[in-house]
């Protein structure tokens, strides 16, 4: 697998935060097309994680790789990093900045200094794989948490970077929009891109992922496949997680646990069979 | 009070030019006015920008809008009797009533807040003080051992300038109900306003939002809580709140910048705009009123 973004016992602490919010030596490494689901509670240090690879902070020790060239501390190759490692921030509000839709897809690629066409190209595209085509004219505060959070992901999606970061994506939706957003997921990762997940949910870390990091007061904990982190319960005891609902699901049934609820159909139906 | 108000100020203003019954019917009528169209209130500057992007003049050009509606204020203030700007106000509220399908009453109720302020700055132009009852006054009242009299140049006056303000709340009006603010930035980019207002206007514009969410969040979570029980503990939470408000704005700001500065911001605000052509429709709605007041400077009105 080709490999995109390297931490490389990365430090970060915050001057007026305390210890608590702080990130100690970690180092990952992140692979092009992965679908990765950051786990921690509140303050484990995921928007550290994130703001970090994005470049908005940079580390107080260690080094970041991208695409195997080292990211300095100077503001260009920050820059550098900001265009191909997106971040959808946890809040839309804090994200969206203009009058109408269109203008604010258009922020991003603006500012790469793309030419007028080239801008129009990506904001079209970028409307359209996210269906805000006839949201286009519309003022982004009238819209509702779903489609807001669509119109985060398009600002970002329209700079075309090779990794999406997204920070709770799904906090503050209702159940369609996060079925909406697990699709729109899903047609990223089939059409290449690498997506890191923060989140708070473990039935869609597992329903979702294929690779999980987990978190706890700033140290990277584990660094696995979703089956092998959620085997381990003492491991999600201490991080303040629990297993998802499938997992005790299959464990009260007997059964080898599923990544859909309908396969427990399919066991018990053996069963019967036996 | 503002329906007594309008009535109290279209006596003053007519008393002494028409018949007593004709008066008192007028001022009656005034009042009723007032009273039917100052119905439910929105919230001022959030819903000025609701009703823009709803217009269906927000399709025609910013440009086209914003000359001639500067173009029209000057004219409306350079005019000499109160005939042509009470023309164009009607004229514009028309315009931006039927032609941009704003609700009769929306527009209305958005003209109470000025509407107050014209009354009451009618009131006093049209009232003096004297210590002895003028002899031409029309309306006299004794005052404070003086007199507070209406005198017939002060109802000249004072229908001059309220005919002016009236128009001239009629161009301001039609402008920010037909065009959203970000376009209207747009066109002051365009005319090279400095590019440090236009982005603190672009930011406050996006904070006015996320201020008043945070305000009616944390005002209405103080009220579910009973803060606002008598007038010591409101005065208190009041201040609370807004203190809440400064350290929440703070972190917010912190937090916006962050996300500005993650999508490669480098310290100049820019967006794509969407092109919009003049009409003939609206060049026409535009010029017409605009050719008749011109004319009407002419003729010395």
């Amino acid at each position: 697998m080709k490999e995109l973004l390297r931490f490389e016992q990365v430090n970060y602490h915050y001057d007026s935060g305390g210890g608590r919010e702080a990130l100690y030596p970690l180092s990952v490494c992140l692979y092009a097309g992965e679908k990765i689901a950051v786990l921690g509670n509140n303050g484990a240090g995921k928007s550290t994680f994130f703001l970090l690879a994005n470049g908005v902070l940079s580390p107080r020790s260690g080094s970041i790789w991208f695409q195997g060239a080292p990211v300095g501390g100077k503001e260009r190759q920050r820059m550098a990093l900001r265009r191909n490692v997106g971040l959808v921030f946890q809040d839309p509000d804090v994200q969206l900045l203009a009058g109408t839709v269109e203008e604010e897809v258009s922020f991003g690629p603006m500012n790469l200094g793309l030419p007028e066409a080239e801008v129009r190209r990506r904001v079209d595209t970028a409307l359209e794989r996210l269906g805000l085509t006839a949201y286009r004219e519309r003022g982004p505060q009238y819209l509702s948490g779903g489609e807001k959070r669509r119109v985060t992901i398009a600002d970002v999606l329209a700079m075309e970077p090779q990794i999406m970061l997204l920070d709770e994506p799904s906090s503050n939706l209702d159940p369609a929009g996060r079925r909406l957003l697990e699709r729109t997921l899903e047609a990223l990762h089939q059409a290449g891109m690498t997506l890191a997940v923060a989140t708070h949910d473990v039935d869609f870390a597992w329903r979702w992922a294929d690779r999980v990091l987990v978190f706890h007061n700033g140290r990277l904990e584990r660094d696995a496949a979703p089956e092998a982190v959620f085997a381990e319960e003492a491991l999600l005891a201490r991080c303040g997680l629990e297993q998802p609902m499938l997992w005790r699901a299959a464990r009260a049934l007997g059964v080898p646990v599923p990544k859909a609820p309908e396969e427990l159909e399919i066991y018990t139906c053996e069963r019967k069979m036996e | 009070m503002t329906a007594l108000l309008a009535g109290t100020v279209c006596f003053s203003l007519f008393a002494g030019r028409l018949p007593t019954g004709w008066l008192a019917a007028l001022s009656i009528l005034a009042a009723l006015l007032v009273r039917l169209s100052a119905g439910h209130r929105h919230d001022g500057v959030l819903s000025v920008d609701l009703y823009a992007r709803r217009s269906r003049l927000c399709r025609e050009n910013p440009v086209l809008k914003v000359a001639a509606s500067l173009l029209l204020l000057v004219l409306c203030i350079c005019c000499r009797s109160p005939l042509p700007p009470l023309c164009l106000f009607v004229f514009l509220s028309a315009v931006t009533v039927a032609a941009g399908g704003l609700r009769l009453r929306a527009y209305l109720s958005l003209l109470g807040l000025p509407g107050v302020f014209l009354l009451l700055s009618g009131l006093t132009l049209l009232w003096d003080y004297a210590p002895l009852p003028p002899a031409e006054a029309v309306l006299c009242l004794p005052c404070f051992k003086g007199w507070l009299a209406v005198l017939p140049q002060a109802q000249t006056l004072a229908a001059l300038v309220l005919a002016r303000a009236l128009g001239a709340v009629s161009c301001l009006y039609f402008l920010s109900l037909s065009t959203p603010l970000p376009e209207l930035l747009a066109v002051l980019r365009r005319g090279h306003v400095p590019a440090v207002v236009l982005e603190l206007a672009v930011i406050i514009y996006r904070y006015i939002f996320i201020l008043l969410a945070t305000f009616r969040d944390m005002r209405d979570s103080a009220a579910s809580r009973l803060g606002y029980r008598g007038l010591r503990r409101s005065l208190r939470t009041t201040g609370l709140v807004y203190g809440g408000l400064l350290a929440n704005s703070f972190r917010r700001a912190g937090a916006c910048f962050d996300a500005m500065e993650s999508r490669c911001y480098t310290g100049q605000i820019a967006f794509l705009t969407q092109p919009k052509r003049v009409t003939p429709k609206c060049a026409c709605l535009l010029a017409l009123p605009a050719l008749g007041m011109l004319a009407g400077l002419c003729l010395g009105f």
